[in-house]
């Protein structure tokens, strides 16, 4: 028999990933991988929360993918170690804040809305292309604070760089718009994203044109993925769950703390590399400086050690001290955001299709640093547009 | 009397204990926990939200102090 190596990317494609985790996780909660040029996975809650809450011993700055990401630079924040990461994120943070985001909620609201509409008299969908891709790119539109016309582009563009990630010709046309609202904000100032990242200042100097476009792309590119494929998970497992579908059908108030289960359990974002920067000990695993640590936050977020029954669906969970967008300095900076959208997305589409069935042959799985659906196939009783 | 205390060090801004104390917790404009007045636990309710924002923080930011 040969030994195959522990590889997550391969893992995290199946349906029963989490539970190929575990199994991993009973045989060594930490294990060495030859698999993506050598890597240490770490599996366990404790082991997880313990190095996303060290930055010292455990670095981003070389990189948190594994394998290792195309772009030609590091990316901030979240490729950054103290104190350039708060340099970056703390002037951030007050834009992504939950009262800026409930500010948002009608504008977000309005564009599921109109989403929805494109297919809701058809009584068929694609629940990912049509409505978890799209949304997140025109959600970001909106953070940026852009004109309508170019949230329309942004939703085209976002979702076809999601499903070709590598078109160069794409990946110039966002720099080129990225470079668009660099120049116009320089002569514009308002109270917004964009501003907020120009006005960066590192160690007392004010960024220059590239890290603004670095920044933005980050940013950008983080928020549309992991919000299309949390999202296109959540619908997936509302689908298989009935009991689950009537208890948000019958009181949406629960949605919210629905919300965090479904993150727990699907995990979109299934796991994030460091690197050491000294000598350490794990589990009696001889972890040397300089190598790559994978956070494996799918096989925390399922760990029998912080969750009772992790691998049930248990929409009253508490407490759901749960890893799904990370813990410690690099937490996501896109939480109230990615929590505002799912909320809508499941308010909405439960209140206008909520009989939809999902056609479980067509689904499609997809994962790179991200893993969900990029098909998502449902009929449903049709109904009627809102406007 | 009993009072919350949330360690600032600790909080990363997820926001789950505004969920579930509103009458203790609130967040400032960064997104981090803040404490509501000088945090006393003089109900009943006061306890049991408390105890629940304990529980639920991802950083074991927030904790209980008892005096007697
Ligand atoms: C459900 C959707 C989302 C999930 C599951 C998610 C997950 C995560 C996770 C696990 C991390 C930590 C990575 C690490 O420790 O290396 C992270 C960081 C980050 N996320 Fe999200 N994210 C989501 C949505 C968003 C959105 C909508 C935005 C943008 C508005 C965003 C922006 C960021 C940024 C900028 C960071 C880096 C923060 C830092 O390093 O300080 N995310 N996310």
């Amino acid at each position: 028999m040969t030994d195959t190596p522990f590889d997550h990317l391969e893992i995290a494609l199946q349906a029963d990933a989490s539970d190929r985790l575990s199994a991993e996780r009973e045989k060594c909660p930490v294990q060495h991988s030859s698999a993506h040029d050598g890597f240490w996975a770490f599996l366990g809650y404790e082991h997880v929360g313990d190095a996303a809450r060290d930055p010292e011993t455990y670095s981003s700055a070389s990189g948190v993918t594994i394998p290792a990401h195309a772009f030609p630079m590091a990316l901030p924040p979240i490729e950054a170690d103290p104190p350039l990461h708060m340099q970056v994120r703390g002037p951030l943070l007050p834009r992504l804040a939950p009262g800026v985001m409930n500010d948002l909620e009608d504008d977000l609201r309005a564009m599921v809305t109109g989403l929805i509409d494109e297919f809701i008299e058809s009584g068929s969908a694609d629940l990912a292309a049509d409505l978890s891709i799209p949304f997140p790119g025109m959600s970001i539109g909106k953070l940026m604070n852009v004109p309508d016309d170019d949230v329309a582009m942004l939703r085209h563009m976002t979702a076809h760089l999601m499903q070709n990630s590598t078109d160069t010709d794409m990946i110039m046309q966002a720099m080129g718009f990225f470079q668009k609202l660099y120049e116009d904000r320089l002569a514009n100032p308002a109270e917004d994203l964009p501003t907020a990242i120009l006005e960066l200042e590192i160690d007392g100097e004010q960024i220059g044109n590239e890290q603004f476009l670095a920044i933005m792309a980050m940013v950008m590119m983080a928020g549309l993925d992991t919000t299309a494929n949390a999202a296109g998970t959540m619908f997936e497992l509302i689908g298989a769950n009935p009991e689950v579908r009537q208890a948000l059908i019958d009181d949406p108030a629960k949605i919210p703390q629905a919300v965090e289960e479904f993150l727990r359990y699907a995990t979109p974002l299934h796991a994030s590399g460091r690197t050491t920067t000294s000598d350490v000990e794990v589990e009696g695993c001889p972890v040397g400086a300089g190598d790559k640590v994978l956070l494996n936050w799918l096989a925390a977020n399922h760990d029998p050690a912080e969750f009772e029954e992790p691998d049930t669906l248990n929409i009253e969970r508490f407490p759901n001290r749960h890893f799904a967008f990370g813990t410690g300095p690099h937490r996501c900076l896109g939480i109230h955001l990615a929590r505002m959208q799912l909320k809508l997305l499941a308010e909405e589409v439960l209140a206008r299709l909520p009989d939809y069935q999902v056609d479980e042959a067509s689904v499609e799985r997809y994962v790179g640093v991200t893993r969900g659906l990029s098909s998502l196939p449902v009929t449903f009783t049709a109904g009627t547009t809102a406007s | 009397m009993s009072t919350i205390r949330v360690d600032s060090d600790r909080c990363q801004g997820h926001a789950m204990c505004v969920t579930q104390a509103p009458s203790l917790v609130d967040v400032d404009d960064l997104g981090f926990a803040v404490i509501i007045g000088d945090g006393t636990l003089s109900t009943p309710e006061h306890h049991e939200q408390a105890e629940r924002a304990v529980a639920c923080c991802p950083e074991q930011a927030l904790h209980v102090e008892d005096e007697s």
